[in-house]
């Protein structure tokens, strides 16, 4: 059989091969996407208008991934219930990557990075068809499979393509831009997914009826519901700090590396691919092997502490020890592989953390709720990263110049407010105010005597 | 849709990929595995616009450091390379460029180049990144010099003066040039090109007067001129020639090399935007692979050098020099493979099917 299908209880490897290919080349095309700031810097001077389109992905995430997640579970078409958004998806998004480079100025392109992100995000069902499609016993070696071929887009990110966007080539009576290698490649890659989804998957009709959608007034009920639960605020709070300790440039760490300290988008490149190569090899291992008995609290405070500490030290060298106040690559690297590893200690920690404090039978509201307030939190941080590193410049700066690492500073003053909400959180963890509901309210089937069965809930 | 053919889609997209990569780059293949190769060296730049061009031809460059002890060091450099400098005393008056038609080619054994005074290590350095360097690199260099402070030997001042020869807003590019005495003309009688012309861009960088610097918000470039032929122009961006230019505009080196004992010149065809190529840099040695039959079939490789001292910046490099010219032709005929082998793979489970499919109960087929 050669077509590839949901709801098997087990799938050839060849299937879980070709499905590795069809993300990376979703992926290739997302990282051919990373682009667009160069292309957006080509019409567009302002560091806030230039950040706050990447906000709108944040946006579109809520507004058009979620309904499009919450419906796909709630309909069933000829072509199945997953496939059309994502062929709809695709089709646009690679229409609009081949058109892309040919905008001729700001108007067609702002309206085209919109298209892109929203229908980036219409294309959100992709990863839970693959999901339906790997059953639950491959799923890791899938993964484990996945993390190869990703390393592999990295490299090829970073060594090739990375660095060819101001590239031209005048061959057989054609100039090509780099820019349009780049794009056009990205795309020949969204069309390899939707030849392969439109000809070779197939979703099956899953048994039992589809889920009704009217769940209290389409998609705003549970929007609504996910703050009437006031045992969820704390966490959302938490939420809320760590957000804020790790909020990064954005748009603004490639015009930094490029626009201000003057290297190539291949150094950019290099930087990327030995960067990938240290945490591949050096730097998940040891992370791995430091944390295989540390507490997560431990771990979580060594992440956002040193984070912090990495972060302003970082400051501090570039700005006030470098005599040209402009980092070497190797200094990139090491400062970004210092936090990075760092980074890791908290990323490790921080959801098992978190979910220490959601009872059990509130994680879906929780995790949604989380998404959203991660969501707004972030635009507002980077918003006002964009804001901030435009008046700075427009005070502190020769005209028409922009200093995009004044944005560390910015990012500095949000960790210590980070630090704030997370110490008033421990704070009221430590007096009581605030309870591991997770832990404390869980009690294991055994205990309580019944069977370990997948009966539904009698509340 | 039968299957044979719903197979067949994917193999044929890959082969039609793969024959485009070899069809784009086929000029280059073949005269990289059957022409000649040869060492060269980039003499020239092509800096096309939309309508019209710019073409360097030669570059003369002269620069005034003043230090903190107010001595003075002159150096004149042609096409990059240093003619002269001098150690000037606090009093003393520089003099013009001390070689202004320096031309390598009309050096002889009874016309050997001007002596070099030694300088500092420190110097050296600062002038070599100057020389090439962008009004940013001079900003750094001066930057870092500042933060030398007491040292009285410290640069505070720099002044830059390019003198770019050429031909300016040509309408017509050619492939091909000719060499006068291994210089780069336009037409084999320069009297005849009307476009012959000069600009010349003069970049005062200067740290001194702490007010000015405040109220120029930290730029230290105080004084700016661009000349062309004489008639003084605002260019896109405040910068040396090679810089000033809006990212629209497209640089393209201009090789030579020697086939059978003949100089050729010619235009390269990769280039880049907004600025010069990173890995082929002006005036120095290249790669050129030709056809013995045709020497005027050529293009233009780079040498990435040893390693050195940076690593990372050598593998920048050594990749900007690989990619830049091959990184099209690689990605084309990557996409090929993606859909040859994927197809591939479909096409062995129409063939050899699974015998590990196991069907979840109750689901509809």
């Amino acid at each position: 059989m050669h077509f590839i299908e949901t709801q098997h209880k087990r799938i050839p490897w060849r299937w879980i091969i070709l499905l590795q290919f069809l993300g990376s080349a979703r992926l290739l095309a997302l990282f051919a996407s990373g682009s667009m700031t160069f292309t957006m810097r080509k019409y567009i001077e302002s560091p806030f208008i230039l950040n706050s389109v990447s906000t709108l992905d944040i946006l579109f995430n809520l507004v058009i991934a979620a309904p499009c997640l919450y419906y796909s579970d709630r309909i069933w078409t000829r072509f199945g219930r997953r496939l059309p958004f994502i062929v709809t998806s695709f089709v646009v998004l690679g229409t609009v990557i081949l058109l892309l480079p040919l905008a001729g100025n700001a108007v067609p392109m702002g309206v085209l990075i919109v298209l892109w992100l929203i229908f980036w995000d219409l294309g959100a069902t992709y990863d839970i068809l693959v999901m339906e499609i790997v059953p639950p016993e491959q799923r890791i070696r899938s993964q484990a499979i996945g993390a190869w071929f990703f390393q592999a887009i990295i490299l090829l990110s970073g060594v090739v393509i990375a660095g060819r966007f101001d590239d031209v080539v005048n061959a057989v009576g054609i100039t090509l831009s780099g820019e349009m290698l780049i794009y056009w490649w990205g795309a020949a890659c969204l069309f390899f997914c939707t030849l392969i989804l439109v000809l070779f998957v197939r979703e099956r009709k899953p048994i039992g009826p589809i889920e009704p959608s009217d769940s209290g007034g389409g998609i705003k009920g549970p929007f609504l519901e996910l703050f009437a639960q006031k045992s969820l605020w704390p966490v959302y709070l938490l939420v809320f700090g760590t957000v804020f300790m790790g909020t990064g440039l954005g748009n603004f760490d490639a015009l930094l590396i490029f626009d201000q300290w003057g290297y190539s988008k291949q150094d950019m490149g290099t930087n990327m691919f030995v960067g990938g190569m240290i945490n591949l090899f050096i730097a998940i291992p040891l992370i791995a092997y430091f944390t295989r008995n540390m507490d997560k609290l431990k771990m979580f405070t060594i992440g956002v502490v040193g984070g912090m500490i990495a972060r302003i030290a970082y400051y501090i060298f570039v700005q006030f020890y470098l005599p040209d106040q402009r980092p070497t690559i190797g200094h990139m690297i090491f400062f970004g592989q210092l936090q990075s590893m760092i980074g890791q200690f908290s990323g490790i920690a921080l959801m098992p953390l978190i979910f220490d404090y959601i009872p059990r039978d509130k994680m879906g509201t929780a995790q949604a709720g989380m998404n959203l307030v991660r969501s707004i939190t972030r635009m507002i941080t980077l918003n006002g990263l964009g804001i901030w590193v435009t008046l700075y410049s427009f005070w502190f700066m020769p005209e028409g110049t922009y200093n995009y690492f004044s944005g560390y500073l910015f990012m500095i003053m949000l960790d210590f407010v980070g630090l704030a909400i997370l110490v008033y959180f421990a704070w009221k963890v430590r007096t009581g105010v605030i309870k591991p509901l997770g832990v404390t309210e869980f009690r294991p089937v055994e205990e309580t005597g019944g069977a370990a069965t997948n009966q539904p809930r009698i509340d | 849709m039968p299957p044979f053919l719903r197979l067949s889609i994917l193999p044929l997209i890959g082969c039609a990929f793969l024959l485009s990569s070899v069809i784009w780059s086929q000029r280059e293949l073949k005269l990289r595995f059957l022409g000649q190769a040869v060492d060269g060296q980039l003499i020239g730049m092509v800096l096309q616009r939309s309508e019209t061009a710019d073409i360097l031809a030669g570059i003369d460059t002269d620069l005034l450091l003043t230090l903190a002890n107010g001595d003075r060091i002159q150096a004149n450099y042609s096409n990059y390379e240093l003619r002269t400098s001098r150690i000037l005393p606090a009093n003393a008056e520089p003099e013009g460029s001390a070689n202004p038609s320096a031309d390598p080619a009309t050096e002889t054994e009874s016309n050997p180049p001007p002596a070099t005074v030694p300088l500092t290590e420190s110097i050296q350095t600062t002038l070599d990144l100057v020389v090439r360097g962008n009004a940013d690199i001079v900003r750094w260099a001066l930057l870092r010099e500042t933060r030398k402070s007491p040292d009285p030997t410290r640069v505070i001042r720099i002044e830059k003066t390019e003198i770019i020869k050429g031909y300016l807003d040509v309408t017509k590019i050619p492939e091909v040039f000719d060499l006068k005495d291994g210089k780069l003309v336009l037409a084999k009688n320069e009297i005849e090109s009307p476009n012959a012309g000069e600009i010349r861009i003069h970049g005062v960088f200067d740290v001194t007067d702490a007010e000015l610097l405040k109220t120029q918000r930290g730029n230290s470039l105080i004084d700016y001129s661009y000349a062309r032929n004489g008639v003084i122009v605002k260019p896109e961006k405040k910068n040396f020639f090679l810089f000033a230019e809006p990212y629209s505009t497209q640089f393209r080196p201009i090789f030579s090399f020697e086939a059978n004992g003949v100089a050729v010149a010619r235009l390269s065809h990769i280039g880049r935007h907004g600025g010069p190529t990173l890995a082929l840099r002006l005036y120095k040695p290249c790669r050129v692979f030709y056809d013995k039959a045709n020497p005027e079939q050529a293009f233009v490789s780079a040498i990435s050098g040893p390693v050195g001292k940076d690593p990372l910046d050598w593998f920048s490099r050594f990749c900007e020099g690989l990619f830049g010219q091959w990184g099209s032709t690689a990605l084309i005929a990557l996409a090929g493979l993606l859909f040859i082998v994927t197809g591939l793979v479909f096409i062995s489970l129409a063939i050899f099917p699974s015998r590990k499919i196991v069907m979840a109960p109750g689901i509809e087929g």
